[in-house]
C-alpha cells in the first residue's frame, strides 16, 4: 500500500457513463462525424447541477436512442467512406485478417485503451454476424453498430489494473492506481469533454501520467490548443453559477415584454463572458466577478453602457459589476415575474461562498412564498423570514447577499424603484468569511468578492466536485485533501481559472481511487 | 359485465383490422394469461401543476361519500360526469380523496417526485426522492412489466428535464426514469421495433434482421458480463439497470410478425417545437392529446402496462383557456383562499373571484383525465387500468403540501371501491405551522396510498417510502 494515497480520503474505484456531450464528442472523434445525435437523447441527469457526474444511467428510454445513433452513425461512416478509410481491405487479403486488424485499431480508439482478447473475440463474432450471406463491408458495420453500443465505449472506467477479479468480502479497502489509459481519458474528458488525443495516449502509453509534472503539460497543451477544452470550461464556470439553466428559464411577457427578444444575448453573454474572461482577458476569478466589461454579444440594450472594453469585442459597463450582475445569473435567480431575492441570495451563499446552509426541509417545515402585494417592495415582501424564529437563523445570513441585488429586475435590467418605492439594495453582511461589512448595492459585494480568497477557494472545491462527479457536494472525498494542495498554489495560480483545473489533474491523488 | 372483454371484442372495438404489429406474441400471451383468469392490472400515474382550488374541488355540504354531484357550477370535477364530451359519464370510476399531505419537502416545489415515491426531497434544487416509484417498483422491481414489450413508460408534456420538479417515475434508489416529450418518440418508443442496418435488404429481410440483432444483444450482454465482474458492489444498480433495458431492447429487436393484432394510431407528425420556454407552448394541447391517445393504445394492445404522465401548465400568450399567460403567477399565486384551502387556518383576504381561473385550469386536467378514461374505456381496460391523478400543491399560492388534490380512476376489479368522494381531515391544528414530527400532527400521507396500491397489485408491503416516521399502513380504500 502506498502510504502517500490515504483509503479514506481517495475517490471510490467506479465506472461513470459518458454525459450526453461527451458522448457526442466521442463519436465525433472516432467517426469523423458532425452528427450531435445526443441531442436526440434525453437529458443529462444532473447531479449538484453538473451533467457529468456518476450518476448517468442506461435505462429503457436512452438505450433505444443508443440503438438508434449507433445504426444512424454506422451508416453515415459507410456512405460517408470513413468505414472504407478505417477498414481497408484490399482483394488479396483475407478479409477476416482485415476485419481483426480493424477491431484491435478501431477499438482501441473506441474504448481508450488496448482490448483484451475476449473483448476481441466478442467484435469478431459481430464481424461474422454482419458479413455472413453479405459482405466484409457490412461485417465490419456490423462491428461499429456493436461498438457504439458497447459498454467498453460508452462508460469510463476507473478500475485500476487490479480490477481483473472481483473484490472477495475479506480483502480490506485497496488504494489502485487508475491504469495508464484510464489516466489519460480521466484528464481528457475533464478537460477537454472528449476522448484523449493521440498524443496524450502516446504519453500513456510510455507510462508518463503518473508523474503530475506530465500530466500539468497534458493539461497546459489541451487548454491551450483545444477548442473543446475552452468550451468545456465555459461549461464547468455556468454549471458551477447555475447560469446555464437560463436556457430553460420563461419570463411572464406582460412583465418582461422584452425578456424573449433579449434572451438569445443573455444566453449568449453566459458562453462568451466566461470565455473570454478565462482565454482572453485575465484568466481569474477577480475579474470574473469583478469586470466591468462584457462582451459585445451580450444584452447590452439592458445595460448602462459606456466605453469600449479592454478586450476586441467587448464594452465598458456603467451600471455593473461582474458575472453576478449580469442578466443571465440575475433572471435564473428569479421568478417569471419578479426577482427573488432568495433564489439569489442562496446562489451566493452556497455556491460562490460554499457557505453551508441546511435545506428548510430539514426542519421539517413549510414555507409559504410570500403574497403578491402591491403596496410592498419585494425586499419588503421577503423581510418576513426575519419576523420567524427558525427561518431567520438561516436567512438573516442569505437575505442580505439577496437583498444586494434588488436594483435588478426579474430578467436583470436596472430599476430605480419596485412597486412604486425606491429600492433599497444597501445590506450588511456579516459571515466571518472574510468578505464581511456594508454594501450600498451588489455591484460592492460583487468588487469584495472579487478579492476574496474565500470565492476562489470555494471555486476549486466546485472544480473538484466536478471531476469527482460523485454528487455530494456536502462530503466529497478528497475535497479538503485537495482544497491543501490548491492552497500550496501561488496566488495568482489560486486566481486562475485554468491554473486551478491544472491543479485537479496534478494533485497527487488524481489517478488514484479507493478499491472497496 | 364481464370485467374484461374478450380479445375479438376488444379489437373490434379497436378498429380491428389487420396490421402489422411487432409485437403480436407478447399480446397473445397477456390476453391467454387474462382468459385464463388471472385478472390484468394496469397502472398511470398522473400529474397536473399547479394544485386546486379546494373550495370548488371540496365535497359539498349534505353530500356522502357515495351520494354526490359533480356538475355543479365551477366544479372542476365535471369533466368526470359529462358524458356528452367523454361518451359516458365515469363518476361510478372515481374515487376523489381530500386531506390526503405529501411529504416531499419545503416549498413544494419538488413534490412531483414525492407522488408515487412517498419520498422526502431534502436537497432543494435538484434533490431527487430516495427510493423508486410506485409504477418502477411494480413494473421493475415486482417483474410486473416482464410480460408485455415495454416494461414501462414515462410520457411528459414539454419538459424533459429529470429533475423531481416535475418527474414521476424513478427507479431504484431513486434515479430518474428518462421522460419522452416528443409523440414520435413515443409512438416509436411504444410501437415500432429496432432495425438493424439502413439497407432496404436490411429491412426486408426478417431473418438476417433476427440475427443481427441477436447478435447485439449477445455483443452487449458479454461486454456488461465482464464489467459487472470488475466493479464494486456499490455500482452493480448501474449495470443492472443497462441490462434490464437491453432485456427491453432484445424485445424491440425481435422481428416483426405480421398477424391481425391492434390496429396502430398513425405515427404522428413532427410538431415544430416541443420544449417549454424554447417555443412549444403552443402545441402543449395538442401534444397532451396525441400521449393520452397513444398511451390508451399502448394499455389496449397489452404493450405496457405501466405508464406516467407529467402534464404542464398553460402558460403562454392564448392558451385554449383563455387564462393569463402568467399561470404560474397570475392564477396559481394569485388564488386567495378561504380557510378550507388554508390548512384550517382563518384567511383575511379570501377571494372567491380568484378560484374560478384555477378551477378552470384544474378543469382543463381532469378533461385530460377524462378523455384518458374514455380511450382505456373504448379498449375495454378501463376498469383493469388504475388511474393516480395528483398534483404537486394543495393551495398553491402558498406552496401548501397539504390537502393535495388525489383522484384515483378506473378501476382494479373489485380492489377498490370506486365511486366515491372521501374527505379526511384537511385542517393544520398547530396553528402557524404543521409540524410532521408532532403526535398532533394529523397528517394522511400519500405513502398511505402508496400502500393500498400497492397492496391491490399483490405485493404484501405495508410501508411505501422514506420518512423520517412510520407513516402507517394502508388506506382503507
Amino acid at each position: 500500500m502506498n502510504a502517500v494515497h490515504d483509503p479514506s480520503t481517495l475517490l471510490l474505484a467506479r465506472i461513470r457513463r459518458l454525459a450526453n456531450a461527451e458522448y457526442d464528442a466521442s463519436v465525433q472523434a472516432l467517426l469523423s462525424t458532425d452528427a450531435s445525435p445526443a441531442l436526440g437523447f434525453p437529458p443529462d441527469l444532473r447531479q449538484d447541477g453538473f451533467s457529468v457526474n456518476a450518476d448517468q444511467r442506461i435505462d429503457t428510454v436512452l438505450i433505444a436512442r443508443l440503438s438508434i445513433a449507433a445504426d444512424a452513425l454506422t451508416s453515415e461512416a459507410q456512405d460517408a467512406g470513413t468505414l472504407a478509410r478505417l477498414a481497408p481491405c484490399d482483394d488479396a487479403d483475407d478479409p477476416a485478417e482485415c476485419a481483426k486488424r480493424f477491431i484491435s485499431r478501431f477499438g482501441q480508439r473506441a474504448y481508450r485503451r488496448p482490448l483484451d482478447e475476449d473483448e476481441a473475440k466478442d467484435l469478431y463474432s459481430l464481424y461474422v454476424a454482419g458479413a455472413q450471406d453479405a459482405t466484409y463491408e457490412e461485417g465490419i458495420a456490423h462491428v461499429v453498430r456493436g461498438v457504439l453500443q458497447s459498454a467498453g465505449f460508452l462508460y469510463l472506467t476507473e478500475l485500476g489494473a487490479a480490477a481483473g477479479e472481483p473484490s472477495t468480502p475479506s480483502e480490506a479497502p485497496q488504494p489502485v492506481e487508475l491504469t495508464p489509459y484510464e489516466m489519460a481519458s480521466a484528464l481528457s474528458y475533464f478537460l477537454t469533454s472528449a476522448p484523449p488525443d493521440a498524443e496524450l495516449l502516446e504519453a500513456a502509453t510510455r507510462g508518463e501520467l503518473s508523474d503530475p509534472e506530465n500530466r500539468a503539460v497534458q493539461a497546459r497543451r489541451l487548454l491551450a490548443n483545444d477548442p473543446r477544452a475552452r468550451d468545456t470550461t465555459v461549461r464547468l464556470v455556468r454549471e458551477w453559477l447555475g447560469i446555464d439553466r437560463i436556457e430553460r428559464r420563461g419570463k411572464d411577457s406582460l412583465v418582461y415584454p422584452d425578456f424573449a427578444s433579449d434572451r438569445p444575448s443573455i444566453i449568449a453573454e453566459s458562453k462568451d463572458f466566461v470565455r473570454a474572461v478565462a482565454f482572453r482577458a485575465s484568466g481569474t476569478l477577480s475579474e470574473l466577478f469583478g469586470a466591468t466589461w462584457t462582451v459585445d454579444s451580450g444584452p447590452l440594450e439592458l445595460y448602462e453602457t459606456g466605453a469600449k472594453g479592454p478586450i476586441k469585442g467587448s464594452t465598458e459597463l456603467k451600471d455593473r459589476v461582474g458575472i453576478l450582475n449580469q442578466a443571465a445569473f440575475l433572471a435564473t435567480y428569479a421568478n417569471a415575474n419578479e426577482s427573488h431575492p432568495v433564489f439569489r441570495g442562496v446562489a451566493v451563499a452556497r455556491r460562490v461562498t460554499c457557505m453551508h446552509l441546511d435545506s428548510p426541509a430539514s426542519f421539517n417545515i413549510q414555507v409559504f412564498p410570500p403574497l403578491p402585494d402591491p403596496s410592498l417592495t419585494t425586499r419588503e415582501r421577503y423581510d418576513v423570514h426575519a419576523k420567524d424564529e427558525i427561518c431567520a437563523g438561516c436567512h438573516d445570513l442569505i437575505d442580505p447577499l439577496g437583498f444586494a441585488f434588488e436594483h435588478f429586475d426579474g430578467m436583470g435590467a436596472y430599476r430605480q424603484k419596485d412597486n412604486g418605492q425606491n429600492v433599497d439594495s444597501s445590506v450588511e453582511v456579516a459571515f466571518g468569511q472574510g468578505f464581511d461589512g456594508s454594501f450600498a448595492d451588489s455591484n460592492e459585494l460583487a468588487r469584495t468578492l472579487a478579492a476574496s480568497e474565500t470565492v476562489k477557494e470555494c471555486f476549486a472545491r466546485f472544480m473538484y466536485r466536478a471531476a469527482a462527479a460523485d454528487g455530494d457536494s456536502a462530503a466529497t472525498l478528497g475535497e479538503p485533501e485537495f482544497i491543501d494542495f490548491w492552497k500550496t498554489r501561488s496566488a495568482e495560480q489560486r486566481d486562475s481559472l485554468q491554473e486551478t483545473l491544472i491543479a485537479f489533474v496534478k494533485q497527487p491523488d488524481f489517478g488514484w481511487r479507493l478499491r472497496l | 359485465m364481464s370485467k374484461f372483454r374478450s380479445r375479438r371484442a376488444f379489437l373490434s372495438a379497436i378498429g380491428g383490422s389487420v396490421a402489422a404489429l411487432p409485437f403480436l406474441r407478447v399480446v397473445e400471451n397477456s390476453y391467454a394469461q387474462e382468459e385464463g383468469g388471472a385478472a390484468l392490472q394496469r397502472f398511470i400515474g398522473v400529474y397536473h401543476p399547479h394544485g386546486i382550488a379546494a373550495e370548488l374541488f371540496t365535497r359539498r355540504d349534505g353530500e356522502t361519500e357515495t351520494e354526490f354531484d359533480l356538475g355543479y357550477a365551477d366544479s372542476p370535477l365535471q369533466p368526470f360526469d359529462d358524458a356528452q364530451t367523454y361518451g359516458k359519464s365515469f363518476k361510478d370510476k372515481l374515487i376523489a380523496i381530500e386531506g390526503l399531505d405529501l411529504l416531499s419537502d419545503t416549498n413544494a416545489h419538488n413534490s412531483a417526485g414525492t407522488i408515487l415515491t412517498g419520498s422526502r426531497i431534502i436537497d432543494g434544487d435538484g434533490g431527487r426522492p430516495l427510493n423508486a416509484s410506485i409504477d418502477q417498483f411494480l413494473a421493475i422491481e415486482q417483474g410486473l412489466g416482464d410480460a408485455t414489450a415495454v416494461s414501462s413508460v414515462a410520457l411528459a408534456v414539454g419538459n424533459a428535464e429529470l429533475s423531481a420538479r416535475e418527474t414521476l417515475s424513478f427507479g431504484s434508489g431513486g434515479i430518474p426514469v428518462s421522460k419522452i416529450i416528443d409523440p414520435v418518440a413515443a409512438f416509436d418508443f411504444l410501437f415500432t421495433q429496432v432495425i438493424v442496418g439502413s439497407s432496404s435488404e436490411a429491412k426486408t429481410d426478417a431473418e438476417r434482421q433476427r440475427r443481427l440483432g441477436r447478435s447485439l444483444i449477445d455483443f452487449v450482454n458479454s461486454d456488461l458480463k465482464r464489467l459487472r465482474g470488475r466493479v464494486g458492489e456499490y455500482e452493480l444498480q448501474k449495470v443492472d439497470q443497462h441490462v434490464t433495458a437491453l432485456r427491453e431492447l432484445e424485445k424491440k429487436f425481435q422481428a416483426a410478425q405480421t398477424a391481425d393484432a391492434c390496429k396502430l394510431p398513425p405515427r404522428p407528425t413532427a410538431f415544430p417545437a416541443l420544449e417549454r420556454y424554447n417555443g412549444g407552448e403552443p402545441y402543449f394541447d395538442a401534444i397532451t392529446d396525441l400521449h393520452i391517445d397513444l398511451l390508451a393504445v399502448a394499455l389496449g394492445c397489452d404493450i405496457t402496462r405501466f405508464a406516467t404522465l407529467v402534464m404542464a401548465d398553460l402558460s403562454y400568450p392564448d392558451n385554449p383557456l383563455g387564462l393569463p399567460e402568467d399561470n404560474h403567477a397570475s392564477v396559481a399565486h394569485t388564488y386567495a383562499s378561504s380557510a378550507l384551502g388554508n390548512e384550517g387556518r382563518p384567511v383575511a383576504n379570501e377571494d372567491p373571484a380568484t378560484w374560478l381561473p384555477l378551477a378552470k385550469f384544474n378543469r382543463y386536467a381532469y378533461g385530460k383525465v377524462a378523455r384518458l378514461m374514455q380511450r382505456l374505456d373504448e379498449a375495454g381496460i378501463l376498469d383493469s387500468t388504475l388511474l393516480y391523478v395528483s398534483s404537486d400543491m394543495g393551495n398553491p399560492a402558498i406552496h401548501s403540501t397539504r390537502n393535495v388534490p388525489t383522484l384515483l380512476a378506473g378501476g382494479l376489479g373489485d380492489k377498490l371501491r370506486m365511486g366515491r368522494r372521501i374527505k379526511y381531515r384537511t385542517d393544520c391544528p398547530l396553528g402557524e405551522r404543521c409540524d410532521a414530527t408532532s403526535d398532533d400532527y394529523q397528517t394522511i400521507p400519500n405513502n398511505r396510498l402508496l400502500v393500498s396500491i400497492a397492496q391491490a397489485f399483490g405485493s404484501d408491503l405495508d410501508e411505501y417510502g422514506t420518512q423520517p416516521y412510520p407513516t402507517q399502513g394502508p388506506l382503507d380504500l
